[in-house]
């Protein structure tokens, strides 16, 4: 009672028996296990039935037991489409290689885009992006993925502050951000100089305007630096005060630092795990085994298929592992120290800008709690105090 | 002993309520409509034309008739056929 579909796959064929007693062959394939179904009556003489192509073959004892003869009538089934394909084996080739051209075809560089840069600039872009392997026609699985191109790129071009890159199917496409240095052309109005940050004034170069200070005196936060009322009684005027005012600042800083700290290294040794990922499913092709590293870092590396514009469930996956180490490092008290203030040293030479220098420095006090350093620092640091106010309803 | 062993299994299904095509080694025949016919647990096909099948049985024959049959299934126990069935009788049973 059972449908076969699977019989289309084993092939099956539809015979014609003649014979004065066709039944009889009827009941030697029901004792001899031999599927048969769908079967008719033809003529007087002559029953038309399917079975397996198998059982066909081998069924001369019975025809011959039962004095009938056989005729096939068709053929259905898998095993006979297969051989009639083989036998016409021009278009097989032709559909393979069909597919073959547009899977590589989809995954060549086409198109490398520039936009927003320069004739110079796209030149030399396109320079470097050709230096990396990226022509028309290279195979795409076989190029840096657009993230690694960005970062070299940039790296190596100093005439922009950005490159975008990216992959729209076969086109790479860079969007560039050049630098530009405009000119500081700021005509500001009139204006007072002031105190941005309590300080004690060491040296003043006043451009324009009119000092309200001296050095060696103590300014607090907000306090007129400069005038830009120039003059004296009716020839009073109003400009725009210029200059720089250098003052000792006070900064005080903290910093701990942990007396005993672990971090992982890689040590060099590495194991590269190559996989053909298959709808989700990682399948390795090469590098089996067990990762023989105790501590170790998977650094994971896609490469995804395409087809026309589409991108394939099938990527190729590179698992790079790296053997890694826990490092203990560990400071004395004093070493610690030490450590600290080298930090806050550097800490303090970042926030500061090219003007500003570090006069002095000192610990101020030192604690050691829950196996950290906790060290205080005072600096006095010179740097440009000014601000600039502007005058309002001057004239 | 053969009607012994016949008037036992009679007892059986009659007392203990055991179905008779099992017991007794008979012909299950099941219709939809008129348009198929399923036997389970022939002994072989003895006439099979567009108008008439003949089944042996245990004991004697079916003749089931009608036209356009076309037997869907055979198996080594049972039948399955299509066609337009009008008729269905037993014939030789003791």
């Amino acid at each position: 009672m059972k449908k076969f579909w699977t019989k289309y796959l084993k092939g099956t064929v539809i015979v014609r028996v003649e014979g004065e007693h066709a039944e009889t062959f009827l009941n030697y394939c029901l004792n001899h296990n031999i599927h048969i179904w769908d079967i008719k009556r033809m003529k007087e003489s002559e029953l038309e039935l399917h079975m397996f192509t198998d059982d066909a073959l081998h069924i001369k004892k019975a025809l011959r037991e039962t004095g009938c003869r056989l005729r096939v009538i068709q053929k259905n089934g898998a095993p006979f489409i297969i051989r009639r394909m083989i036998s016409r084996g021009g278009f097989i080739i032709g559909m393979m290689s069909f597919f073959v051209i547009v899977f590589l075809l989809s995954n060549m560089v086409w198109k490398i885009e520039v936009s927003g840069a320069d004739p110079q600039t796209e030149h030399h872009l396109r320079k470097v992006v050709d230096e990396l392997g990226i022509k028309r026609g290279k195979l795409l699985f076989r190029l840096p993925d657009p993230r690694e191109v960005q970062y070299y790129v940039t790296e190596k071009m100093d005439e922009v502050t950005w490159v975008g890159v990216t992959l729209d199917g076969t086109t790479f496409k860079f969007k560039v951000v050049q630098k530009e240095l405009p000119e500081e052309v700021k005509v500001s109005g009139p204006q007072n100089l002031i105190a941005k940050k309590k300080a004690f004034i060491t040296d003043m170069f006043i451009e324009q305007g009119q000092p309200k200070v001296e050095r060696n005196q103590l300014v607090q936060k907000g306090e007129l630096l400069v005038s830009g009322y120039i003059g004296k009684d009716k020839n009073t005027r109003t400009v725009a005060a210029k200059g720089k005012v250098f003052g000792e600042v006070w900064y005080l800083t903290e910093v701990t630092l942990p007396l005993e700290s672990t971090f992982e290294t890689y040590t060099g040794n590495n194991m590269d795990k190559h996989y053909l990922s298959i709808f989700g499913k990682d399948i390795p092709i090469w590098g089996y085994g067990e990762v023989p590293y105790e501590h170790y870092q998977v650094l994971e590396e896609e490469k995804t298929f395409r087809m026309f514009k589409w991108e394939l469930p099938i990527s190729y996956l590179r698992r790079d592992v790296q053997e890694s180490e826990q490092v203990v490092r560990k400071y004395t008290e004093k070493e610690a120290i030490g450590k600290a203030r080298e930090m806050a040293d550097e800490d303090m030479e970042n926030q500061l800008d090219d003007e500003s220098k570090i006069k002095s420095g000192k610990i101020l006090h030192h604690t050691v709690d829950n196996g950290k350093v906790n060290v205080s620092m005072y600096y006095k640091v010179i740097e440009n105090i000014v601000k600039e106010q502007p005058i309002i309803g001057g004239d | 002993m053969a009607r012994l062993k016949q008037k036992v299994k009679k007892w059986m299904t009659r007392s203990l309520e055991l179905p008779a095509d099992v017991v007794m080694d008979l012909p299950r025949i099941t219709m939809i409509g008129h348009l198929h016919i399923y036997i389970e647990n022939h002994k072989g096909v003895k006439k099979f034309t567009n108008e008439e099948l003949r089944l042996n049985l245990q004991q004697g024959e079916v003749l089931i008739t009608g036209k356009d049959f076309v037997l869907k299934t055979i198996l080594p126990e049972e039948i399955l056929v299509e066609g337009k069935i009008i008729d269905v009788r037993y014939i030789n049973i003791s």
